[in-house]
């Protein structure tokens, strides 16, 4: 397939919609704090409302050169891109090994605990760099089955669950403390790493409108809103004893004899953590200005597979690794700041 | 060609050597236990797994323990190491059976991501658990006259998940639960249970 | 060594001399000597090659008249052009004058006429070798659709499209490929329908084609594959049908008939084709449409089952249903063999068999099917070597994938591909390989057009025809060309 062979924009805001699934499906926060679903639902809408936010910069970039940020930064700056293409590329090392290292906590403790993880993960990163081989282009058509099954899935997992839904014991009162409130927004926020994708591929799209994000944020909140509220309201309290809540109600689904939906979220956890890695090293191959460059992609994939090595064997670095407020952070940077220094300092000259 | 060739064997042949299969669970040795009774005799509390198994008698193994968590670790250390209770589908307790001592199992069961959330859950009297291990049906009418009473009274708490948080919620201090009476036949009633905050 | 090109001599012995060489004094070369009705006396020769023509039709159309004929006194030269134009009846003549043109009419059935003192010729048509009659094809039976498949022989193929489609628009293009076998190809096309640049970039591959011999349309494939993009499954359709080689030539797409092969190659080919057949059209929509679905099931069983088997039972028990979680342990726990070598082996078995069932000739078949369902079904399960359990699930899957019969070399393949990761990895292994495999498949393009098209990238105006049959009013709106799929490449 060709390098320059562009892609729907519809196809590349499923696979957006695919990454947010994989935030939801992947949350972990629940057990540790003593908060409503109300307040939940806000900090998700406020959450998807600042990642929107985020986009931005790189909408108003692409508007007015047609181009990707990262494409305007290799032609604005060429000789001191390999400042922002350092950053950028580990930037995305560093949110590849979030979702690694979340994804593979979250097989450790709900699938298989005597499983080798190292091996799983080796293997994950490997089917990835294969899809990154095989270009963005594959990943985005292979995210459209994704997304199809990921719709089966929550239909399956939410329908299974509406007997179980409990407004005896929880109704929709307001709780929860400051910390609770910044703690359970910075992880809804984590979504924003798709403005930053976006910042890398929007080049690559054709037929690109503002309404398709609004409409991938919109489903987002829908499908953030609707998993809060069945695991608010079917889980409760119990919920609180596990980690990854979301795992215990797919546990909890039911119909007829059929008990238990944990084999799909096993296949959408995976799909979506590999559609999630394969996307994020593209972007690194295209933050060092190599797209279909195998090697970079086995470097960096094996730095990847390194920081993961590192986080399970030293609790700093996985606290490090999967702290939400850095992730946030420097998504601020790289979706934001930087995008908007380089509009600043360019802003005469976007259309040369 | 050949080159490529060689890297996936290489590579498929690592993936053996590292892997193996040692953590499978394999369907034809797994003991699966599907009904977990628990009763107190003598001030002793005797848990006893009845296992599934083709032949026409009851299969069960009985520890005393204090709570379900480290019965189950007695029963795979002493009398059946492949014990699984991924498919644990009924727990029966008897009825004079110390609320901690429940409310500590409903805890273990809350907490273990195997087992699942809609376990059913019953208080039962000496003879429905007599009756659980004398017939192999037993477990199934329990559970249908478990779903029977919900049907007809939907706030009686049948599974682990609802009894859980009806025992921490923090809206009621009582709540339903099912009972299992066996005179003859199986008959089922909701009971209130008091909670102490 | 005849070259390409060498001009044919004026010299009638000569010229015979050459041929008879080139064709290295072969048994079936055949030379018939005459002398016309000239002043001159002149010489001429009927070169045919044994059993390609009808000596009937040679003798009445071709020679009869040339020794009735009083040619005067013209010269060689003139006489070619009487001959061509008033003095033969039959309905095929070509002029030509080059040895390999001699050769390749020759051995196509043609008869070619030399004069001595001319170095031009003719071909004069009057094919007359045995073949194989119009018969109903074998791989693609259908219920309500027409019996006619193709043959061995190119212009009754180029015949029963051409009946089809009566249509200018519908061309014919010969190409030749094979530098020994000087293979005739017919790549057809509708004028209007086709992408200029799809036809260029087939021309373009079989022409790049090195083959020396070509004897069958799958020795092309390789050939007219996207080479960037490499698969397990194919990018080209081959068809024993001319009503389905038509549907698809209004589609844009290229046909392309071999000479001696009963089946056409249609490119490009994509996913959803293959289950889609030519009953669908005939029968009711919503018949139709629950076929469809069959077949697309029937698909994922055939991949999937066996190795999701093999996953559950190796590492996730606690998926089966209680009452087959019972009956599938017992099974299991009476083998000697773990479940993935049981699984592997019965599979491994069975293709086996079914190779056997494919060469051996049709007298022996039934004893293959009789040691097959006996010894190997009964006996061996009987005996505790194999699993009830396991026998039923690989033989679902066999009979599942004989809905899709142009996928079974992908579905076997992966079959044995999943029965693998499953045992090795459960069901987290065959979920990544199912990622890996789609990725595969959704990098795939034929001649630039994506494999998955319908599918991935999405198009809900083409789904009408992928899931479900739409009724004719839909379909017949606006016919799809294949050119216009989304992310199509440009070459």
């Amino acid at each position: 397939m060709r390098a320059n062979l562009k892609l729907s924009s519809v196809q590349l805001m499923i696979s957006f919609f695919v990454f947010s699934s994989a935030v939801i499906i992947l949350q972990n926060f629940y057990a540790a704090s003593d908060t409503s679903f109300l307040m939940n639902l806000i900090c998700v809408v406020l959450g998807v409302l600042i990642a929107f936010l985020f986009f931005v910069p790189s909408i108003i970039i692409r508007s007015q050169t047609k181009l990707d940020f990262m494409s305007f930064a290799h032609l604005k700056t060429p000789n001191a891109i390999i400042f922002t293409s350092a950053f950028y590329a580990m930037y995305f090392v560093y949110a590849a090994g979030y979702f690694l290292v979340t994804y593979t906590e979250m097989f450790n403790q709900k699938l298989n605990p005597e499983g080798n993880i190292y091996v799983i993960a080796f293997l994950l990163l490997s089917a990835c760099v294969y899809a990154v081989y095989k270009g963005i282009n594959a990943i985005t058509r292979c995210g459209i089955f994704i997304f199809a099954f990921s719709l089966l899935a929550f239909t399956l997992i939410f329908s299974g669950n509406i007997a179980n839904l409990d407004f005896v014991n929880y109704s929709f009162t307001f709780n929860g403390s400051n910390s609770d409130f910044i703690n359970n927004l910075s992880y809804f926020l984590t979504i924003s790493v798709i403005a930053v994708i976006f910042a890398c591929v929007s080049g690559k799209t054709k037929n690109f409108k503002i309404r398709h994000i609004v409409i991938t944020m919109a489903a987002t909140v829908v499908l953030f809103a609707l998993a809060m509220f069945f695991v608010f309201f079917v889980l409760g309290d119990y919920g609180r004893q596990q980690s990854f809540q979301f795992f215990t109600l797919s546990k909890s689904a039911k119909f007829g004899t059929m008990n238990g939906m944990d084999s799909l979220y096993l296949s959408l956890s995976t799909s979506s953590v590999f559609l999630i890695i394969s996307i994020i090293t593209v972007c690194i191959n295209k933050a060092t200005g190599k797209i279909k460059n195998i090697k970079m992609a086995l470097i960096f994939s094996l730095l990847i597979f390194i920081l993961f090595i590192c986080a399970r064997n030293f609790n700093s670095v996985k606290e490090i690794l999967i702290n939400v407020h850095i992730l946030n952070i420097l998504t601020f940077v790289a979706a934001v700041l930087i995008p908007c220094i380089y509009l600043l300092f360019f802003r005469r000259r976007v259309n040369e | 060609m050949n080159r490529k060739f060689l890297c996936l064997v290489i590579a498929v042949m690592s993936a053996l050597l590292f892997t193996g299969c040692s953590d499978s669970k394999k369907i034809d040795k797994a003991s699966i236990a599907e009904t977990v009774t628990v009763r107190q005799t003598g001030g002793q509390t005797i848990y006893t797994f009845y296992l599934l198994s083709s032949s026409e008698d009851v299969k069960s193994v009985s520890v005393f323990a204090n709570s379900l968590e480290s019965a189950c670790y007695l029963a795979k250390e002493n009398y059946i190491p492949n014990l699984s209770l991924s498919k644990f589908e009924l727990f029966l307790a008897d009825e004079d059976l110390s609320f901690d001592i429940l409310k500590t199992d409903l805890q273990f069961i809350s907490s273990e991501y195997y087992l699942s959330p809609l376990i059913m859950v019953t208080l039962a009297d000496g003879n429905s658990i007599k009756y659980i291990s004398e017939s192999k049906e037993a477990p199934k009418e329990v559970e249908e006259h478990l779903m029977l009473l919900k049907n007809k009274n939907n706030e009686t708490d049948i599974n682990s998940l609802s009894v859980f948080n009806s025992i921490y919620s923090k809206k009621q201090n009582e709540f339903s639960m099912a009972c299992i009476n066996y005179e003859d036949e199986l008959s089922v009633s909701a009971r209130k249970i008091s909670v102490k905050k | 060594m005849l070259n390409i090109g060498d001009k044919m001599y004026n010299s009638l012995t000569e010229n015979i001399k050459i041929l008879k060489e080139s064709f290295s004094n072969s048994a079936d070369f055949t030379v018939r000597d005459m002398t016309l009705i000239s002043k001159s006396a002149k010489k001429a020769a009927l070169i045919t090659i044994e059993g390609m023509c009808s000596k009937e039709v040679v003798a009445l159309s071709v020679i009869n008249p040339l020794l009735a004929f009083d040619f005067d006194d013209r010269s060689p030269d003139e006489i070619i052009d009487e001959i061509k134009n008033s003095v033969l009846a039959s309905s095929e003549i070509v002029e030509f004058n080059t040895m390999k043109e001699a050769v390749i009419f020759s051995t196509s059935g043609f008869a070619v006429l030399i004069v001595d003192g001319t170095g031009r010729m003719l071909a004069i048509g009057a094919q007359g070798f045995s073949f194989r009659g119009v018969s109903e094809p074998e791989s693609e039976v259908v219920q309500r659709g027409s019996r006619e498949g193709f043959t061995e022989p190119l212009r009754i193929n180029m015949t029963l499209i051409r009946r089809r489609i009566k249509s200018p628009d519908l061309v014919f293009e010969t190409v030749t490929v094979g530098s020994d076998s000087n293979t005739q190809l017919m790549l057809c096309y509708l004028q209007k329908s086709v992408s200029p640049r799809i036809l260029d970039e087939i021309r373009k591959r079989l022409n790049n084609c090195d083959l020396k011999t070509v004897l069958a349309s799958g020795y092309l494939s390789e050939y007219l594959e996207d080479k960037s993009s490499k698969s397990i499954f194919s990018g080209i359709g081959i068809s024993e049908r001319p009503d389905t080689v038509c549907g698809k030539l209004t589609e844009g797409r290229v046909a392309i008939l071999v000479d001696g092969t009963p089946a056409a190659i249609i490119i490009p080919h994509l996913f959803v084709e293959e289950f889609q057949s030519v009953d669908d059209y005939s029968n009711r929509p919503y018949y139709a449409s629950f076929i469809r679905i069959l077949k697309y099931l029937s698909f994922l069983a055939a991949v999937f089952l066996p190795g999701i088997y093999t996953a559950f039972a190796q590492f996730h028990p606690e998926y089966f249903p209680t009452g087959l979680l019972l009956k599938t342990a017992e099974s299991i726990s009476t083998t000697p063999l773990p479940v993935t070598l049981e699984v592997l082996l019965m599979t491994f078995v069975y293709e086996i068999m079914r190779e056997a069932g494919l060469r051996i000739p049709k007298s022996l078949g039934h004893a293959v099917s009789i040691v097959g369902a006996l010894v190997i079904g009964e006996s061996a399960v009987s005996a505790g070597i194999i699993s009830s359990s396991t026998l039923m699930v690989v033989a679902t899957a066999a009979i599942c994938s004989y809905v899709t019969s142009a996928l079974y070399p992908p579905i076997t393949v992966l079959r044995f591909a999943f029965i693998i990761i499953g045992g090795i990895f459960g069901l987290w292994g065959i979920v990544l390989l199912s990622c890996g495999v789609l990725i595969n498949m959704c990098s795939k393009t034929s001649l630039g057009v994506p494999y998955m098209s319908s599918l991935a990238p999405f198009s809900a105006k083409r789904m009408r025809d992928v899931f479900i049959r739409a009724d004719w009013k839909s379909l017949s709106k606006h016919t799809i060309r294949v050119q216009k799929f989304p992310e199509t490449e440009e070459m």
